[in-house]
């Protein structure tokens, strides 16, 4: 990125450089949005940057855990709010525009063999009601309404079981990814 | 590059975000110093860029919303080779939180200030401020909540900790009437110490009672030092006021 700010022992560059990519595909897995996922990267490292000063950490793990930690708690607003904080890119002037050409590239990101067998294995690990929510909304891109149509809720509750089963789909992901 | 071109292109803008967030403190630094080898007085606000070194104890925030001259509460000043210098606090927006009024500390002078703002429910018993770009009118100063009577500052080089001649401090002329009237807490009480290094190579403040009791802490201060008598200010408390 050409600056030298430093969060640990790597400047925002070097961060960029190594993180980057990965975090996508760890969030494009846990949104199975392409947008919402490069949004909440850009997020994810503005906010890192807005907070560098709350890094404690000397090594490169502590500078990847932070990092990590941030995109966490940005998933988890997104998971309860249904909405993507903004407020710290926005004050650094990121605008995202996903392009067609990106947006494939994230997907196959997600759908690499080894990320596919692990959400496969997640998916499995999910129960019926779940899995069916996911696959309205993620598999067959329907919008809110169409999935509380044809689930026979309203568009709220919907959106809530779409929220719940992405975050069941979250935990079974990162229990999988500690497990050796 | 990562063959994902909007991820590429959120790299260039987050690069470019960085780069017109950071350049701040060296702006002011330079300004200070054409302004001092010019002598020309470039008029900054009083509640002027934060420095890096304020963020010492936590929480600093982006600029408040500027207030003008007669809602500021002036707790001490004084002059040193840089000319007048003035601590102040004042009630303000702080942009950085979506426009929680929060309580601002702030040294100010002619050409420059630095300070910080922070929600009065997490107004310390020490908030400091600090400005200066060159070792011999850097200050430290701050409000605290406590009589305070020396001050210990901690510089990155060294293990112990340097007792700085307090130059305002606790209980000066404590400008209760002003601080009700602006709404501000009525236990601010100043000091100020005058550091003679740049404030970046402080990595730490201690306020101490007339005992050697530690009141209060700022940033990672080394083990207090055996009580003594703080150094001879190079100021007197009554120049400082005056």
């Amino acid at each position: 990125m050409g600056v030298q700010p430093c969060l640990g022992p790597s400047s925002f560059e070097q961060l960029w450089a190594a993180h980057a990519q990965r975090l996508l595909a760890f969030l494009v897995r846990r949104t199975m949005d392409p947008e919402v996922a490069m949004e909440l990267v850009a997020e994810t490292f503005a906010a890192a940057f807005g907070g560098r000063r709350r890094f404690r950490g000397q090594t490169a793990q502590d500078e990847a855990a932070f990092l990590y930690g941030i995109a966490r708690r940005q998933l988890s607003h997104w998971y309860r709010h249904a909405a993507v904080q903004r407020r710290a890119s926005q004050r650094l002037g990121i605008e995202r525009q996903l392009d067609d050409e990106s947006y494939a590239r994230v997907e196959e990101l997600a759908r690499s063999e080894p990320q596919r067998e692990a959400v496969r294995a997640a998916l499995q690990r999910l129960d019926e009601r779940q899995r069916e929510v996911l696959r309205l909304r993620v598999v067959e891109e329907r919008d809110y309404a169409e999935v509380a149509a044809v689930l026979g809720t309203s568009e709220q509750t919907a959106r809530a079981r779409v929220s719940r089963a992405l975050r069941a789909l979250d935990r079974r992901l990162s229990e999988a990814e500690a497990s050796p | 590059m990562s063959q994902i071109p909007a991820l590429d292109h959120v790299g260039e803008q987050l690069a470019a975000g960085l780069r017109r967030e950071l350049p701040r403190v060296r702006r002011r630094r330079r300004s200070a110093l054409v302004g001092g080898l010019l002598s020309v007085a470039i008029v900054v606000p009083a509640a002027g860029t934060a420095t890096k070194w304020a963020g010492l104890a936590g929480g600093e925030t982006a600029l408040p919303t500027q207030v003008a001259p007669q809602l500021r509460a002036m707790l001490a000043e004084g002059r040193d080779a840089r000319g007048r210098w003035r601590l102040e606090a004042y009630r303000a927006a702080i942009s950085d939180l979506q426009g929680t009024v929060g309580v601002c500390v702030f040294v100010s002078r002619r050409d420059t200030g630095g300070g910080r703002c922070v929600r009065e429910s997490r107004l310390g018993p020490l908030t400091m401020a600090a400005d200066g770009d060159d070792a011999l009118s850097a200050i430290a100063a701050g409000v605290v909540r406590a009589e305070v009577t020396r001050v210990e500052v901690t510089l990155r080089s060294q293990e112990r900790p340097r007792t700085r001649g307090v130059v305002a401090v606790t209980p000066a002329r404590a400008p209760r009437a002003a601080l009700r009237e602006r709404g501000l807490p009525q236990d601010l009480r100043p000091f100020a110490v005058l550091l003679s290094r740049l404030p970046s190579e402080v990595t730490g403040i201690r306020a101490l009672d007339g005992h050697g009791q530690t009141l209060a802490v700022a940033g990672q201060p080394a083990t207090a030092a055996p009580a003594i008598a703080a150094r001879p200010s190079p100021m007197s408390a009554a120049e400082a006021h005056r």
